[in-house]
């Protein structure tokens, strides 16, 4: 099995009163396995409405979307539930952990779900991700007591929780120091080498030294493909 | 996922939200603590109620006629193998009006009625004790104790404390006649000694300030001693017949009907009173049980609405709805059990305190019976857990229906 998503013809129209907004119009692309993606252009775009669309967080007006060969548009509520447990992390621009849960608590929420991963498992696993990404001393500590890239951290640490094969962002970066940045892009990269698909949507231009292909949005049209 | 995922889940959560939780499990006790409490207060008054009105001893007494020609005692026995009858009893030796010489020496005057009375039909004593079978010369006064002023009806004697009396002695006295002149004369005058050994409420009884109780022999003793010389036949007089509990009233009307007995109820009780009290007390119940309701399902819908995006970020997770509706449910579940156990300990506080307060109160306190049933206090616990936990889970499927990924993220 091929691990990819593939848009084919995709609209997503917004209805603002009589209005219609093409957030998306007409997209058709193909999201290769283990590259990293970084999807830019200015602001309402349609740059977020797309990652929501592959991050099937929200469904297309018209137009196909195939996960790893799957149709999207003849799935259940819970089957798309179900890819999106298995095959999707999300990493958010405020980052979204919880702020009365510890970071290891954080990770480990989205593995309650995961009946491939044992309830003994859990902690276990959680800690060996946070280790992976140099958070060892950070374990036991609650957001507000994290740096801001610490958190961003903590938040790719949560996206990979479950072991999916696409991460999707928005704006990572948005909330971060320069330094910070790198760090997070770099991690990110790292990712692709281990065979995993990196979607990031961000208007930092320091994405160009990572990314393995730049989409660019306007208007709900990808314009260019580099 | 299994339910102890939802439960490990659940506990996590709850560790994260030590201050909703607590909250949530206060509001839902002091809830559910005025539920159960308003139910025993309700169960209690309707006990008392049963007790003190419709178990009164007028109230199941029924009178009987035979216009049969068996004697008395025939129809005495034959009333008494009746099932739940307690006792028969001749009309008049129910009670009689006999005049009153001294108590405890000191010199008084006036009447009183003295009324049968042995273990089994008795007031209700508030101080002291029953009269016992065979026992002789002892009587029961009311709490508010009043002679009847011979000399002048329209004046009455000074209340006397009846709980003062308690084992100081009443004399009474009364006379022999003679039937066969035109006017009966006095032959001879008697004399006895009535030891107080009870004390009973003659506004709960729904007695007189002056009936005195005695026993039933006694009763029958003065009776005859009165009528010796009298012609005076009491063959066709009713009996009485006193029924063990009033609840058996219907079936022992029946029963003498079968037999041919031509029945009439002493007195019939006003319970109007009661119905107008269980009614409000029903419709009390009700309110608080859908107090306690919607406010365990504001609080649970309050502590969703704090925690949107927290569910929409689970959703994005990969949760489904049921994923979701559980871990809430499990959630308000444990918080209700726990508000529940609250509600259990701070009912038993009341209630420790309550009875402590009682015990130690004056007289007048002490006799409001603070009763729990059994059975009404587990329906009412029952009640409390199964409408804590029906409302969490109502709350929950709310809370989950509204949650969408998008709308919670985007903020
Ligand atoms: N829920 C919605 N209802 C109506 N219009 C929407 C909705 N979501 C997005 N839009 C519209 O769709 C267009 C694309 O929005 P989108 O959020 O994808 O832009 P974006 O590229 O992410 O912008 P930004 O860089 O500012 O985040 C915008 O014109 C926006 O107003
Ligand atoms: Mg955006």
């Amino acid at each position: 099995m091929s691990y990819e998503m593939i848009l084919n013809k995709a609209n997503k129209i917004f209805k603002n009163g009589d209005k219609k907004i093409y957030a998306l119009n007409n997209v058709s692309i193909t999201i290769k396995n283990g590259l990293f993606y970084a999807i830019m252009g200015h602001s309402g775009a349609g740059k977020s409405t797309l990652i929501q669309i592959l991050g099937l967080l929200d469904s297309l007006s018209s137009g196909e979307l195939y996960i790893n060969g799957k149709n999207i548009q003849d799935l259940s509520e819970n089957e798309k539930s179900y890819i999106r447990m298995e095959q999707i992390g999300f990493i958010f621009q405020s980052f979204y952990l919880n702020p009365k849960l510890k970071a290891i608590e954080n990770v480990m929420l989205p593995m309650y779900i995961n009946s491939k991963i044992k309830n003994s498992d859990r902690n276990f696993k959680a800690m060996e991700l946070l280790k992976k990404f140099g958070l060892e001393k950070r374990i036991n500590h609650y957001p507000r007591e994290l740096s801001g890239g610490e958190q961003q951290r903590v938040a790719i640490v949560r996206a990979l929780a479950n072991d999916p094969n696409f991460i999707l962002a928005d704006e990572p970066t948005g909330n971060l120091d320069e330094e910070n940045e790198e760090i997070v892009f770099n991690e990110l990269k790292k990712l692709t080498k281990e065979g995993k698909t990196v979607i990031v949507v961000t208007h930092n231009d320091i994405v160009k030294k990572y990314a393995d292909k730049i989409l660019y949005m306007d208007n709900g049209v990808i314009k260019e493909e580099l | 996922m299994k339910i102890l995922d939802y439960y490990l889940m659940s506990i996590n959560n709850i560790k994260g939200n030590k201050k909703a939780f607590f909250r949530n499990s206060v509001l839902i006790g002091i809830s559910l603590s005025i539920l159960i409490l308003s139910s025993i207060t309700t169960d209690s008054i309707n006990n008392v109620l049963e007790k003190n009105i419709k178990n009164n001893l007028s109230y199941r007494s029924i009178y009987v006629s035979n216009y049969e020609e068996i004697d008395q005692k025939t129809f005495i026995k034959n009333i008494e193998e009746i099932e739940h009858v307690a006792k028969a009893i001749p009309q008049e030796a129910y009670s009689t009006n006999i005049d009153i010489d001294s108590i405890d020496g000191e010199k008084l005057s006036g009447a009183l009625s003295l009324i049968g009375s042995n273990n089994d039909i008795s007031p209700q004593i508030i101080a002291g004790r029953k009269i016992e079978e065979n026992e002789k010369n002892v009587c029961i006064v009311p709490k508010k104790f009043q002679l009847q002023n011979l000399e002048d009806s329209t004046k009455d004697n000074e209340i006397i404390d009846g709980e003062e009396l308690l084992n100081k002695e009443i004399e009474i006295v009364y006379y022999n006649y003679d039937y066969s002149n035109e006017y009966p004369q006095k032959i001879n005058t008697i004399k006895e000694k009535f030891r107080v050994v009870g004390v009973y409420d003659q506004e709960i009884n729904m007695g007189e300030y002056y009936e005195c109780y005695i026993n039933f022999e006694d009763i029958l003793e003065i009776k005859n001693e009165i009528t010796k010389n009298s012609n005076y036949i009491s063959k066709f007089d009713p009996i009485l017949a006193i029924v063990d509990n009033s609840e058996n009233l219907e079936t022992v009307m029946n029963s003498l009907k079968e037999l041919g007995y031509n029945v009439l109820l002493r007195s019939i009780p006003n319970t109007k009173l009661i119905d107008i009290i269980e009614s409000v007390c029903t419709v009390l119940s009700i309110c608080t049980i859908i107090i306690a309701l919607s406010s365990i399902i504001i609080n649970v819908i309050k502590t969703a609405e704090e925690r949107k995006y927290e569910l929409g970020l689970l959703k994005a997770f990969g949760y489904n709805k049921r994923n979701l509706w559980y871990s809430v449910i499990m959630e308000s579940v444990i918080t209700a059990i726990i508000g529940f156990i609250l509600s259990c300990i701070f009912v038993f506080l009341v209630v420790v305190i309550l009875y402590l307060v009682l015990q130690n109160a004056n007289s007048e306190l002490r006799k409001i019976e603070f009763i729990i049933e059994y059975n009404a206090f587990l329906y009412s616990l029952f009640m409390s857990l199964i409408i804590s936990i029906f409302g969490s889970v109502f709350a929950s499927y709310n809370i989950v229906n509204k949650a969408t990924v998008i709308k919670n993220i985007k903020k």
